[in-house]
């Protein structure tokens, strides 16, 4: 998948004459694929030179061959909107009328059909100099959160307390088999790959009770194994210090930008390792994704990738006696909070 | 009764006014886009002047911060000018409305709008031809006291009074 | 029952084992990317010196953004010597650069071509296809600028906003008969050229979506009135009016057929909309209070403005037929020149609160307020045509204060000066160029 595909927004600002790929110079390595985009029209800038035209570059030249059986997106727009400037230089003189419709970025739409978010904060908004810690993730999570019922702060998650917990632990045969689900539930989308079919799937709330059920369980499950002494040490969990290692490893190397729309996309990425701890990068991918369009998903998944891999290369420092624990691991990012 | 003082007041500003023709002119008039260069002002000695009407009657009221109502001053200055036009029959006026340069640009040249056109409403409240006046707003694009405080925003929220004896 | 328990967390046991650890992770580098652009290869001996000039603007352009850092040419352990060579993407990695920009220029007669490729390094892969842009040796700059479009959108996933154009009011003069010329220029204040000749006030030029046309104020007949200027031939029109009105704060509709503006008539100010192939006008606002700064949300069925109407300048948003406001604004002190974004959601503002003035941004419903700047007046501001930065006016204090033309980023970062030749204020950001 390239990225190249899905730079939407791209397709409105190139006019172009013709298109042409093919190698210009020698390619005695590898032909490299590119695309000419003119900022004049190609006769222009053929007239304009036909005279003083250096022989080898019209040879070259020769050599440009239409585009069209390359069935690339990002270049089928260009096609799509194939027309003619004539401008030269700075000034943007347009050939023809141009239709005065509103160019909008595609996302809008989708931003615009979100339902409004009620803030508890539109009494009093909070307005602090951006320069600290600027908040837009903040606010960008609550745009995609599916605000599904009309109560203001709804979106502050209940705090749950020991004693539910142990209600949990101790329930009935019922409550645990709720429990088995969701794990399941958890699993199956690990199984299936990629990108999830529909995209706001992660409500906050849920997911929280997910890790806090699945937390228990595994106190639990431990309580169980270390009482009933059947395992060995292998299948100790990791420590606090020992993932938080890992996540303090992975944190240095994720790039964010504040500003961006891929703040607003919260993604969760399998990665297997080997015993070294080195990740094997064929393994890498989109567990769960949310928020944000589709560029800005591209992009916060490249950058989390850029994370693993580039904190990984020579191998995350993890327990080599709890390998089982860690050979598969799923990293959330989550710029939202 | 009260109107009567007023009156008599206003006279006597006039009058006072008319009496110390050497008197520096309380209001600084630098900045005036529109203002009519001296040498079309007459003599500030003729009551019939330009000069006489700027130096003497006063061509300018203020008005406090983001208010466009007059006060007790500014009614006084305006009764004087209703004296000066009714007097002098030939003569319009474009009422220039201003702000200090604490707002934004668009609102303040509303707000410009509207204390050029409170002195318009009482001018013409006293009689004078609402033909005979044109307002215009120039918010804070042209003050007349440049410094940034009080005392020079007090001077720029301001309504002024351009007589001329042309058409407009 | 104890005995179905124990067998079932044996076998959840054996389950959660094979589950994958998970960790979350909320916390990362907000850092500029780093990236590399070895200088462009020129083709030809002609063609060096271009190509050390496309480079060295595309890097201001990156760099400028805030979002990018160079990775020092003095690091590099491999170079790039033909446009075409294979990438050693280890050797990038080793320095941490996570693009790679490679680009060759030739120049033949007044002819110009360049070339671009974008690498990822650590997924040792092209980011997208190359790109050619063919155009002539003057129209160097907005090439340069259209491969810095290219790059950001590629690694930003965002569009970019290089290559684009500002109008504003470039000043000169005393501040109490300041001279005010329409002017323009490119974003990064190159090419700049004035429209009028400053022997009258003009105030807060707005671009038509398309950016061929600028609507301005104007006092050429003595009071303020609206005009039209065509940017390529600078030709002029007035919008029809009222004689004894003032007419002001005029923007385009997204679809650039009408224009929605302030009309004072008798000391109030209310919001008007004007069909520009008809001249004929409807009022949207009727209210005693100053309603004006007027502007239509990106698809056009709502307006956001400001109005006294409730003792102080605060925000409202109302359906573009007019009607419905609801006010937006809620914090304490004045609201006032809100901006849709082209992105829709949210609107830009300018804020004065104890005695200072500020930039901020909030959600269209008036949530989320944030303030970008403060400074003893900041005003204007005007979006970048990928809503991501913002550029306004800041005036300094005293007999002696000027104005600039300034620009930060949304998130609050990157503020800074705007080069121009004078003073500026008013600025409007075109669309991006085509």
């Amino acid at each position: 998948m390239q990225f190249g595909h899905y730079i939407s927004g791209f397709a409105h600002l190139v006019l172009l004459t013709g298109l042409f790929i093919g190698p210009v110079f020698q390619n005695d390595i590898e032909p490299v694929d590119y695309s000419t985009v003119s900022l004049i029209s190609e006769q222009d800038f053929i007239d304009l030179t036909a005279s003083n035209i250096s022989p080898s570059v019209s040879e070259d030249a020769s050599k440009f061959i239409p585009m069209n059986e390359n069935n690339d997106k990002l270049n089928f727009k260009f096609n799509e909107e194939s027309k003619v400037l004539k401008s030269e230089g700075p000034e943007v003189v347009l050939d023809e009328p141009i239709e005065p419709e509103i160019k909008k970025p595609e996302m809008e739409l989708a931003l615009k059909q979100r339902p409004p978010e009620i803030s508890k904060e539109l009494k009093s908004p909070v307005s602090e100099i951006a320069n600290k810690i600027p908040d837009v993730q903040n606010e960008s999570t609550k745009l995609n959160k599916p605000s599904k019922t009309s109560k203001p702060n709804k979106m502050t998650q209940p705090e749950i307390n020991l004693s539910q917990e142990l209600e949990i632990a101790k329930g009935s045969v019922d409550d645990l088999a709720v429990v088995k689900d969701n794990i399941k539930a958890s699993t199956d989308i690990i199984v299936s790959s990629l990108r999830p079919k529909s995209r706001p799937r992660y409500i906050s709330k849920p997911n929280f009770e997910i890790k806090s059920e699945s937390k228990v369980i595994e106190s639990v499950v431990s309580d169980a194994i270390q009482s009933s002494s059947a395992q060995n040490s292998l299948s100790k969990p990791l420590t606090e210090t020992e993932t938080g290692n890992l996540q303090t490893a992975i944190q240095t190397c994720w790039f964010r930008d504040p500003g961006s729309l891929a703040e607003d996309v919260k993604l969760t990425i399998f990665m297997s390792l080997d015993r070294n701890g080195r990740v094997n990068p064929n393994s890498i991918k989109v567990v769960e994704i949310s928020g944000g369009d589709e560029g800005a998903q591209e992009v916060a998944f490249r950058r989390a990738k850029i994370a693993i891999i580039s904190c990984g290369k020579n191998g995350y420092k993890l327990p080599p006696n709890k390998y089982e624990r860690w050979r598969e691991i799923e990293v959330v990012f989550d710029p939202t909070n | 009764m009260t109107k009567f003082s007023l009156y008599l007041c206003a006279i006597l500003i006039i009058f006072l006014g008319g009496c110390s023709q050497n008197a520096s002119t309380p209001f600084s008039t630098n900045g005036m886009l529109n203002s009519s260069s001296s040498k079309f002002e007459g003599n500030v000695s003729n009551p019939s002047s330009i000069a006489f009407f700027k130096n003497n009657v006063g061509d300018r009221v203020l008005f406090s911060i983001d208010q466009s109502d007059l006060d007790q001053s500014g009614k006084d200055i305006l009764l004087g000018q209703v004296k000066w036009l009714q007097a002098n029959v030939d003569y319009k006026i474009i009422i220039e409305g201003h702000a200090d340069e604490r707002g934004t640009r668009e609102y303040n040249l509303a707000l410009g709008a509207r204390r050029a056109n409170s002195a318009r409403e009482f001018l013409v409240s006293r009689g004078i031809e609402s033909s005979r006046i044109q307002t215009v707003s120039f918010g804070k694009e042209r003050p007349v006291e440049l410094c940034s405080n009080e005392n020079c925003y007090s001077e720029n929220r301001r309504a002024v009074s351009v007589v001329s004896n042309l058409n407009f | 029952m104890k005995t179905f328990l124990v067998i079932f967390f044996i076998s959840l046991s054996t389950f959660v084992q094979s589950a994958p650890l998970r960790i979350t992770i909320t916390e990362g580098v907000i850092e500029p990317l780093p990236y590399a652009a070895p200088t462009f290869i020129g083709e030809t001996g002609a063609s060096n010196e271009l190509a050390n000039k496309i480079t060295e603007l595309v890097k201001n352009d990156l760099l400028g953004s805030g979002l990018f850092r160079e990775v020092p040419k003095s690091s590099y352990i491999s170079g790039i010597d033909k446009f075409n060579s294979p990438i050693q993407y280890s050797d990038w990695k080793a320095i941490k650069v996570q693009a790679l920009l490679t680009g060759s220029v030739l120049v033949s007669g007044e002819k110009l071509s360049v070339k671009f490729r974008l690498f990822d390094v650590f997924s040792n892969n092209e980011l997208g296809k190359g790109l050619q842009f063919n155009s002539t040796k003057q129209g160097w700059r907005r090439v340069a600028h259209k491969v810095a479009d290219e790059v950001y959108s590629r690694i930003t996933g965002e569009q970019g906003y290089f290559d684009s154009r500002v109008v504003y009011v470039a000043e000169t003069g005393k501040k109490g008969s300041r001279k005010k010329r329409l002017a323009i220029m490119d974003f990064d204040g190159a090419n700049s050229k004035h429209l009028t000749d400053g022997s009258y006030i003009v105030l807060a030029p707005r671009f038509s979506p398309t950016g061929e046309r600028v609507l301005y104020t104007s006092y050429e007949t003595g009071t303020p009135q609206i005009y039209v200027i065509n940017v390529a031939t600078s030709k002029r029109t007035v919008l029809k009016n009222r004689k004894g009105t003032m007419s002001f704060a005029p923007r385009f509709s997204p679809d650039g057929q009408s224009v929605v503006y302030s009309l004072e008539q008798g000391g109030n100010t209310d919001i008007y909309v004007m069909n520009l192939r008809n001249s004929s006008s409807a009022r949207l606002t009727s209210a005693p209070s100053i309603e004006t700064a007027p502007s239509f949300s990106p698809d056009g069925s709502e307006i956001v403005f400001e109005s006294d109407r409730s003792g102080t300048q605060q925000l409202y948003v109302m359906s573009s037929l007019g009607g419905g406001a609801k006010r937006i604004s809620s914090g304490d002190g004045r609201y006032g020149t809100p901006v849709w974004s082209p992105r829709g959601d949210r609107i830009a503002f300018t804020k004065q609160s104890r005695g200072r003035f500020h930039i901020g941004v909030m959600r269209v419903d008036g949530s989320k307020e944030r303030l970008l700047t403060a400074s003893f007046l900041d005003e204007g501001p005007t979006w970048s045509p990928n809503g991501r930065v913002i550029m306004f006016t800041r005036e300094t204090q005293g007999e002696t204060g000027v104005s600039a033309l300034y620009s930060v980023d949304v998130s609050g970062r990157n503020l800074k000066k705007v080069k121009t030749r004078d003073g500026g204020s008013d600025p409007s950001w075109s669309p991006l160029g085509k």
